[in-house]
């Protein structure tokens, strides 16, 4: 312990906190899973066995078998194939929706914290406005205006998220500006960027990376269900919830559709939600030691 | 406490205020015609000039933003473009479906609160370990896919409960609300178990309720008076903001389980480009979030009195 | 049972936290009708023993093996239905922390009644005795008092409450943990005697736990002391303290600033008694320079507070509400000077430190250092006196940023004022923390793996990074256990001599201020009430407050 030098601390810290999340059968489990769902989100379109939207009608709505192992759909496509494609849509949209979002948080979040307090309270009712309109209602209105596409997608749920993670922002940032260190830092001259980077955003980041990942969960959930509605990722691109749409047509005949479309995203949901409460029961500082 | 309530009350007029202001300004920024939007690519020019003529597109904006505030003022939310109702009496039709969809929902996430407590209290045990497996692994799942396994489940192989539309009668009312509500709330159920354990173990620790046991009060008063009582607080914030999570899901589920409603109707007018009914739906959606957070906030202050403004 | 055999008889008691050991094989006695002093610093395990006894250790404590006997009965063998039935009836317990020991959500009256719980009276006789107790510990406006909210009354009107509760049951034993560690001097003297009196009206046993060692020579009659887990000694108080057997207390009684009666230049650490210096007043008198104008010169100073107004306030045109922190202060500083500046929790003295360093704003008045009006400078040309002039913050590791390297913390201030260019940083880090006794490697430790004590040299290590002319210290010894106290008392101590520092040093604490201050500044609700050296404002104290004080703190037996 003693004999660390600096570079390598932060490494050694991700490497630790890797470690431990990995020791319990449930970390393990949601590590595994979430790296699959982004190694899948990349690679879907080479490790596909079938051409997801390729038409084969001779072939429609088979039953799981060795040649298509989930079946095949209303009009012969493999949903095999079709889910690990699927998946493309699910990882982009986690990963651009939450950091777009995230990015917009914090520095609104910041920027609230640590100007006058009339802005503050103007920024505050801001994101109480924006958080009092009902997602999957907000969404439908602004696809009616807009139209679906991947992009509304992306601009409803950053609108609809971003306010949570400024306000997360703004509460921690309010507790550390009147920390003692935050202080001393102020008594020696240091400027305002510095404190803000070097001693406030490592300590707020945490906590917000937590919070942003329990909300991929959420982004996932509104893509599919706005794709189930026929308002998101438009046929025939293949996605969760646009398969599960598919197999509900179908669900008193060939049930097996919605059921292996439910089951990525239950697994993926689970793993990242089971990720979040293990890493923030490593990375609490009231449960750390 | 009066002067906090009605401070809390202003704010959430504020909000109101711009939460239709920020609708209204959405609307201009519609790429387009708003008309043809509306009608589609398709129709006539008469058609779109007396659409233009009905909603004031062809006055001066300021003269727009003067009809929708003074027709918001009077409850008018518009007209529906195909059956030339008002909106406000079409959202009172359909409100009590959604309604009671959102408040049987409330009623079972409720059912996280004994849940909690019990794990809580018998932290680590088997029933502890189980309820938090179950609860991390329903917290997450988009209702959409709770909704349709129900229905495969409870419908389709067993058909034990109905999964179609909203049934009339007392009891076909109750039996057609099990499945839609268990899509949503489940996931409630899970969340608000895992939130008052949590926040109940915090409070077992603090040295109150050590001082409290010190003195021999009876378990099940200190469990009540002095560890639900402060832990609850900050359930009832998050019960607040499920509201909105609730009522937003309902479309979706109301949508799988085909039962009318709000959201239904919100759909159907998405899909056919009627959108007073659409902009209408989603005013009074934010207006019932707006005063269900409200109320959570001072039931808040009402339990915890050190609560002040913390803005 | 007899009344000749102890009230409590603890036998070879172990109790563990996981692996570690917190109280090993303790056999220990409480006598009825006496009140033992139960003292040990931090980790000592001396709470843990306390929680055993009244049943309420900690989730993750385990006792190992051995027996604790209340009245004859084994209290290890009680069922939740026993305990019911001897808490809040003959054992009642008053908190560590009077501010968070009562429910926040229920009213006190509400919360009185709870506890008498086993009564059949009526609500009416309980909330007639409620108010008898409330009484009975001098509580101001008892009557009122019952429909509050805790978070409506003082720190010292909660642990009045607190009190209160513990008499009402007219227990067999009290036990208290830390009840005035949280409380100002002088209503520690209240609370001790209050204690005391009542203790005498129950002739209940008492078990009083703290690290202070003059409240417990002032209130009990017998003592134990714990270290690490193990007893080292137990007797009577004018035994133990007159002629203790063990080295441990005997060294911790050397130890203990306030039993130091001269004026000391060292004082004397646990692990060497041998350092103990007395005062020389030549060597002090050279090393103020007394000739110079002053380094920093507080001219009357005025800090107010405006609490923010809520928006009903704004609405209903309330004005805003002011709180003068620091009326019109005045106090100097000549160069290599120490001064203290003392005054209780509120009395504005933090304030008057920060506003020195513009971290809160001053309504009117000068601060001169060096000859230059701070207050009336750029922030531009205010950052080059930042360098000459260091602050140190309460909290020892609070005031570490706990994300960063400790090396990486002390250099801060070269890498902020920019005068880190061609110096090799991690030498320098080292250097400094060997300049404040600590070895190279802490370099890469984190604060939170650092004890109070270490952590505190740290923070002084960072504000010597720029080899400033003055140091502010804000509580440099609160919290910290008496034997460490005497370490940082004495590095400071070297370090104004080899570097010829000023030290403004801000405390309520008189015991150890009194040997390393050369004048003494008494601050009361943010006005400085007294300036004089050391010697003077102990000998012959002119304000009311000031005699108050010194009362309270250094006790009668100093011939104060």
């Amino acid at each position: 312990m003693a004999q660390r030098t600096n570079k390598h601390t932060g490494l050694t810290r991700v490497r630790n906190v890797i470690r431990k999340l990995c020791s319990t059968p449930l970390g393990l489990f949601s590590v595994i899973i979430v790296t699959a769902f982004f190694v899948v989100g990349i690679t879907g379109d080479w490790i596909a066995p079938y051409d997801p939207i390729k038409l084969d009608i001779r072939a429609k709505l088979q039953g799981p078998s060795s040649a298509h192992w989930l079946g095949t759909d209303q009009v012969g496509r493999d949903v095999f194939s079709r889910l690990l494609v699927g998946t493309k849509v699910a990882s982009y949209l986690a990963v651009t929706a939450v950091s777009i979002s995230l990015a917009i948080g914090i520095f609104l979040g910041m920027i609230a914290a640590f100007t006058s307090r009339w802005i503050d309270w103007s920024m505050l009712l801001i994101f109480d406005t924006v958080r009092s309109f009902p997602t999957l209602m907000f969404a439908l209105a602004v696809i009616a205006l807009f139209g679906p596409s991947i992009n509304t997608i992306i601009g409803i749920v950053v609108i609809s998220t971003f306010p949570s993670y400024a306000r997360l922002v703004r509460t921690q940032v309010l507790s550390l500006r009147s920390m003692e260190y935050i202080e001393a830092q102020r008594a020696m001259g240091t400027r305002l960027p510095r404190i803000l980077m070097r001693h406030i955003f490592p300590n707020v980041i945490g906590p917000v990376m937590i919070v942003a990942s329990m909300d991929i969960p959420l982004v996932i959930g509104v893509e599919a269900g706005l794709s189930f509605l026929g308002l998101g990722v438009r046929p025939p691109t293949p996605s969760w919830g646009t398969i599960l749409n598919d197999g509900f047509s179908f669900i008193r005949n060939t049930p097996w559709i919605v059921i292996s479309a439910g089951l990525p995203l239950i697994l993926t949901t689970v793993a990242f939600t089971t990720l979040g409460e293990r890493l923030r029961d490593i990375l609490d500082p009231k449960l750390r030691r | 406490m009066l002067a906090y309530a009605i401070q809390r009350i202003i704010v959430s007029i504020l909000i109101i205020i711009l939460a239709v202001t920020a609708l209204f300004v959405m609307i201009q920024f519609v790429p387009g015609d708003p008309a043809n939007v509306m009608l589609g690519p398709r129709a006539t020019p008469e058609l779109k000039e007396a659409l233009r003529e009905r909603l004031h597109l062809n006055d001066a904006f300021i003269v727009q933003v003067y009809y929708f505030f003074s027709g918001l003022m009077q409850g008018d939310l518009g007209v529906d473009l195909t059956s030339n109702r008002p909106v406000l009496g079409i959202l009172i039709e359909q409100a009590p479906f959604t309604a009671s969809l959102v408040a049987s929902t409330l009623l079972v996430t409720l059912l996280g609160i004994p849940i909690g407590t019990y794990a809580a209290v018998h932290r680590d045990g088997f029933f502890d370990k189980a309820s938090g497996v179950v609860s991390v692994s329903l917290i997450a799942v988009p209702p959409i896919v709770i909704g349709l396994y129900l229905i495969l489940f409870f419908s389709v192989s067993l058909q034990l409960l109905p999964a179609i539309g909203a049934g009339e009668g007392f009891w076909e009312i109750l039996l057609h609300l099990v499945l839609p509500t268990l899509a949503i709330g489940l996931t409630w159920i899970g969340y608000v178990s895992r939130l008052v354990r949590a926040s109940m173990i915090e409070v077992l620790g603090q040295n109150h309720v050590k001082t409290a046991r010190a003195f021999g009060i009876p378990n099940q008063r200190i469990l009540r008076a002095y560890v639900l009582r402060v832990a609850l607080p900050a359930t009832i914030t998050v019960l607040g903001v499920s509201i909105g999570f609730i009522l937003s899901s309902a479309v979706i589920v109301e949508i799988v389980f085909s039962r009318p409603g709000i959201g239904k109707l919100m759909y159907d007018a998405v899909i056919s480009r009627n959108y007073p009914v659409v902009m209408g739906t989603v005013l009074a959606s934010t207006v019932f979030i707006v005063t269900a957070t409200t109320i959570s906030d001072l039931l808040n202050v009402m339990l915890d009195p050190r609560t002040k403004d913390e803005n | 049972m007899t009344e000749h055999t102890p009230l409590i008889e603890i036998n070879d008691l172990a109790i563990k936290f996981g692996s570690h050991t917190a109280v090993n094989n303790v056999t220990m006695d409480i006598s009825r009708g006496r009140i033992m002093g139960l003292v040990g610093e931090s980790g000592s395990g001396k709470s843990t023993l306390a929680n055993a006894i009244i049943g309420l250790l900690p989730y993750a404590a385990q006792i190992s093996h051995g027996s604790i006997h209340f009245d004859g009965r084994n209290l290890l063998s009680f069922t939740a239905q026993d305990w019911g039935k001897i808490r809040g009836k003959d054992l009642a317990y008053v908190s560590q922390d009077p501010m968070s020991a009562l429910n926040p959500t229920l009213r006190i009256g509400k919360q009185m009644l709870d506890i008498q719980h086993f009564s059949e009276q009526s609500t009416t006789e309980k909330l007639a005795n409620a108010l008898a107790a409330l009484e009975q510990v001098r509580m101001p406006q008892a009557q009122a008092r019952l429909s509050m909210y805790p978070h409506e009354l003082s720190g010292g009107q909660k642990q009045r409450v607190c009190i209160a509760m513990a008499i009402m049951a007219r227990p067999k034993l009290l036990i208290t943990d830390e009840a005035t560690t949280a409380l100002d001097a002088t209503l520690e003297v209240e609370i001790v005697q209050l204690l005391k009196e009542l203790q005498k009206d129950i002739g209940c046993s008492m078990l009083f736990v703290t690290h202070h060692l003059t409240v417990v020579e002032e209130l009990c009659d017998d003592v134990t002391v714990m270290h690490q887990g193990d007893i080292k000694e137990c007797g009577t108080v004018s035994e133990v303290f007159s002629n203790p057997s063990d080295k441990y207390t005997s060294n911790l009684l050397t130890c203990d600033p306030s039993r130091i009666e001269e004026k000391c230049r060292r004082l004397p650490i646990m692990f060497n008694l041998g350092l103990k210096e007395l005062a020389d007043p030549e060597t002090d008198r050279k090393r103020i320079n007394n000739k110079s104008r002053p380094l920093l010169s507080i001219r009357h100073l005025d800090v107010t507070f405006r609490k923010p107004r809520s928006l009903i306030d704004i609405l209903t045109g309330k004005p805003k509400q002011r709180v003068e922190a620091v009326k019109t202060a005045s106090l100097d500083i000549a160069p290599g000077e120490t001064v203290a500046l003392i005054g209780e929790s509120g009395s504005g003295k933090s304030t008057l430190a920060r506003a020195a360093f513009r971290l809160v704003p001053s309504e009117k008045g000068e601060i001169y250092f060096d000859g230059t009006d701070l207050l009336s400078i750029t922030n531009a040309d205010m950052r080059s006196f930042r360098n000459e002039m260091s602050l140190m913050m309460q909290d020892p590791i609070g005031s570490l940023n706990p994300r960063m390297p400790v090396g990486t913390s002390v250099i801060e201030p070269l890498i902020v004022s920019e005068k880190a260019s061609g110096l090799n940083l991690r030498d320098e880090a080292i250097h400094l923390l060997e300049l404040v006794g600590l070895s190279a490697d802490f370099v890469d430790r984190y604060p939170h793996e650092m004890s109070g004590g270490q952590a505190r040299r740290v923070g002084v290590a960072r504000a010597l990074a720029l080899r400033p002319k003055m140091i502010i210290a804000d509580e440099p010894t609160a919290g910290l256990d008496v034997s460490i106290q005497g370490e940082i008392f004495n590095l400071l101590a070297e370090l104004r001599e080899s570097m010829s520092l000023s030290i403004l040093i801000i405390t309520h604490n008189l015991h150890v201020v009194r040997h390393l201050a050369d004048r003494m500044v008494i601050m009361y609700h943010g006005e400085i009430v007294e300036t004089g050296t050391t010697e003077n404002v102990i000998r012959a104290p002119k304000h009311a407050y000031t005699k108050v004080l010194l009362e309270a703190n250094l006790q009668a037996k100093y011939g104060v």
